[in-house]
């Protein structure tokens, strides 16, 4: 007798239907599972016997063999529980499923049935390959809500999934969960007062996609303008949310507490991460907190204080916008379109350019914070900000027809600056002004002679280096996307010379 | 690697020269004071010896206002031919050295060690600098080590050369202000520049001032205190209509923020930014820890 139904497997976010073939055949009872199963899928077999006896059904006194097809491809994860048992149980009752029925979830000895990791991108997988209904865990349900065109059946015990089947008593299919609720923030630039040539600068960094490092002392609010960074970016579309949810679905991080994804992600990992922490990879291949930034933001706050190793290792998968982990023979691949904005101190003690309190710091360690910044990752980062604290007359300056600029208005900008790009560059191999190469900066950032005699002004007159030039080109072409101008000019670059990197205000204070 | 620094040595040791209380070419103000040194050891150009002097002083750990003071002062007393003494400490004493090094004008380094010592050792491009341009001068003989108690002994010179010493930015209990209390007492004018009452960099200057040291509020302040022609009008880089607003607002308040300067203008940053930028370019105004202030011109 042999029973064919129907899962998925992963590697990485990427789901593929599996097709679970079960034989029953008379002989010495045996229970054995093939077809590159792991460790964790072959020990279920034990779990599975009480499990179906508990559930009121009997459990075959035969050889039974479970192949996972495709079998050329390792497969893991406690997933594969569900439709394993039922695959015997349907053996066993005579019910035959329908072919557009799959199903997946982690079962324990009592017969109920437990979330699983990774439940959203097996859906979708799912989906594309034909299924119609997914018989999964309950808790599972409001993720995998976020897809249309499937039914999503949720399912608290083996029971309730076999009498949906054998149509003794359906499962009512779940219906409008969170997942399809509308983007929304609980942070707004309007919220900051002040600072609005920050915001200014945060603006044209989303809008190029062009990195940035934010210099400026503790507590003037660094954290706060970079946080909201998310808000000013595109609205989420459904595909761009359907993939971040399928990330934080792998990682384990949706449940009860965040059962869905409502904005664009802002992550902001520790100092202290490892490099499997940050760009993922470890035991058994999860997402690092680059991915869970993917089409977000990632912060890295105190830049000099990360391991520059670990930072090191951040350049290639940021340039690609995805992370490749070798594992069992399989290339696994992490989405990572992030936009990259770091942090620091103007130096050690963080009061250098605090005119009430006193730098505490050497001249040794001044030089060794400005040696930190300017490693490996800096050509990267293409905007250098200064953040300054809000002074009080700014705070209590309100009202003189001086609205805070909100987020509304910034994103409206940055949308149409976005626009322009994806515009100029349809055909090329390039997105936006902040991942121009040497190549596309000749041909997309063409000067004419007012430009060109600013920019040579420029160099001779401030400490431009060639590399520098280039990020200033780059950031003027975004500024006049901005603006809503087809070429740049010199109004663009004066303002993008204002973002250049200069040494005079990283660790300079003896002079 | 020991015989280069033997060579070294004897570089600086045939450079070195002495002059005695009662030669003519001993600091005639100098000789005035009571406990004046019998012997000083210099190295440089012995003529500054004989040129009226201004001390200008200041603490280690300084701001950007309190930099560009010393260096605006000491360039606009140097370009009048007046020798700016200091004690090459970090800090303002070594921004008034560079300020009268960069108008091309003398000046003078008492130090409190060797004359062929360098003490702080990330001064060690300033000494090059005032040994070919300008003169140090010490009462210690040379291979004298750096010794606590020997700068304040080093600032009755500093004070006793000159005929005013100016305090640009000390912080309570800074040596600054031994060198203003011994200028006092040697009967020699002290002036000081006031600063930020909130900042901790301002304290003993500001105290000065409350003692009844009379207040710096320009560079012409001291140009006029000391009889000398005020700054001419160099002439300016022809300006945009906004690029003179903008730079009105800098001379009248000081150093700002672009957020600052939005708020005076009543304007966005993104009309602001590249006037500040091409200010800038032109040399006109310059920008330090987020700030953007007038450039020395
Ligand atoms: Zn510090």
């Amino acid at each position: 007798m042999l029973m064919k139904i129907q899962t998925a497997s992963l590697t990485g976010v990427e789901g593929y239907p599996v097709t679970v073939e079960t034989d029953l055949r008379r002989g010495m009872p045996d229970f054995s599972v093939v077809g590159l199963a792991d460790t964790t899928i072959r020990e279920s077999c034990k779990r599975l016997r009480p499990a179906i006896m508990n559930s009121g059904y009997s459990f075959p006194n035969e050889r039974i063999t479970v192949n996972l097809v495709p079998a050329d491809r390792p497969k893991e994860g406690s997933h594969f529980d569900l439709p394993i048992a039922l695959s015997i149980i349907f053996l066993m009752e005579g019910i035959v499923p329908p072919g557009d029925t799959a199903f997946l979830g982690e079962v324990s000895l009592d017969g109920t049935v437990n979330p699983v990791q990774g439940a959203l991108p097996l859906a979708i997988s799912l989906r594309a390959a034909g299924i119609r209904s997914i018989i999964l865990p309950a808790e599972n349900a409001e993720e995998a809500g976020i897809l249309r065109d499937v039914r999503i059946l949720p399912v608290k015990t083996i029971r309730q999934a076999v009498d949906h089947i054998s149509g003794s008593r359906p499962v009512p299919a779940f219906r409008g969960g969170q997942g399809q609720a509308p983007e929304a923030y609980d942070v707004d630039y309007s919220q900051v007062i002040g600072q609005e040539s920050a915001k200014r600068a945060m603006m044209i960094a989303a809008a190029g996609n062009h990195g940035m490092l934010m210099m400026g002392g503790p507590g003037c609010g660094k954290t706060m303008l970079a946080r909201r960074l998310p808000t000013i970016l595109p609205p989420l579309s459904y595909e761009e949310r359907l993939e971040i949810m399928g990330i934080y679905s792998v990682a384990g991080l949706l449940g009860p507490g965040m059962p869905v994804i409502k904005g664009r992600p802002f992550r902001s990992p520790h100092q202290s991460i490892t490099m499997a922490g940050l760009v993922g990879g470890g035991a058994r291949a999860k997402p690092g907190e680059l991915s869970l930034a993917h089409r977000g933001v990632l912060f890295l706050d105190e830049l000099g204080e990360f391991d520059s190793r670990v930072i090191d290792a951040l350049r290639q998968p940021v340039e690609e916008g995805l992370v490749r982990i070798m594992r069992r023979q399989e290339e696994v691949i992490f989405p990572a379109r992030v936009m990259v904005v770091v942090a620091s101190n103007p130096c050690k003690c963080g009061y250098l350019w605090d005119e009430k309190r006193i730098c505490t710091c050497t001249g040794g360690q001044l030089a060794s914070h400005r040696r930190r910044l300017a490693g490996p990752f800096s050509d990267r980062i293409d905007m250098h900000i200064k953040i300054l604290p809000v002074a009080e007359k700014e705070i209590f300056a309100p009202g003189e027809g001086r609205k805070p600029v909100s987020s509304e208005d910034m994103r409206r900008q940055v949308c149409l600056a976005m626009q322009r790009q994806e515009d100029r560059y349809r055909g090329s191999r390039y997105r936006s002004n902040g991942g121009l190469d040497e190549t596309g900066i000749r041909r997309f950032c063409v000067l004419d002679e007012p430009c060109r005699k600013k920019m040579k002004e420029a160099f001779s007159g401030m400490d431009l280096t060639m590399r520098g030039y280039h990020k200033v080109l780059k950031i003027a072409m975004t500024i006049a996307d901005l603006e809503g101008k087809d070429g740049i000019e010199p109004d663009h670059l004066s303002e993008a010379l204002m973002y250049r990197f200069s040494e005079e205000d990283i660790g300079k204070r003896r002079s | 690697m020991d015989r280069r620094i033997e060579n070294k040595d004897r570089r600086i040791e045939n450079m070195i020269r002495t002059v005695s209380a009662g030669q003519p070419l001993y600091p005639a103000m100098l000789q005035d004071i009571r406990d004046h040194p019998k012997t000083l050891y210099y190295i440089g150009r012995e003529e500054l010896l004989k040129e009226r002097c201004v001390s200008v002083v200041g603490s280690r750990t300084t701001t950007n206002y309190g930099r560009n003071t010393a260096r605006a002062i000491a360039g606009a007393l140097a370009e009048r031919g007046i020798a700016v003494v200091s004690g090459m400490a970090s800090g303002i004493d070594s921004c008034a050295h560079r300020g009268a090094l960069e108008a091309g004008g003398g000046t003078i380094a008492v130090l409190g060690t060797g004359v062929d010592i360098c003490y702080p050792r990330e001064n060690a491009q300033l000494k090059e600098a005032i040994q070919s341009r300008g003169l140090i001068l010490s009462e210690y003989p040379p291979g004298t080590p750096a010794a606590r108690y020997h700068f304040p002994q080093r600032n009755r010179i500093i004070s006793g050369m000159s005929e005013l010493t100016i305090v640009v930015q000390a912080r309570l209990r800074s040596g600054a202000l031994i060198t203003a209390e011994l200028a006092a007492d040697q009967g020699r004018d002290v002036l000081a520049v006031p600063g930020n009452i909130d900042s901790q960099y301002n304290i003993g200057t500001n105290q000065l001032i409350r003692e009844g040291v009379q207040a710096v509020t320009s560079v012409n302040d001291v140009l006029e205190y000391l009889g000398l022609p005020r700054a001419g009008q160099r002439p300016m880089p022809s300006l945009s209509e906004s690029e003179a607003q903008i730079y009105r607002l800098l001379a009248e308040g000081g150093e700002m923020s672009p957020d600052e300067l939005c708020l005076r203008l009543s304007r966005q940053p993104r009309y602001l930014l590249p006037i500040l930028s091409s200010l800038e370019l032109k040399g006109i105004i310059t920008s330090a820890a987020g700030k953007f202030f007038l450039a020395k011109r």
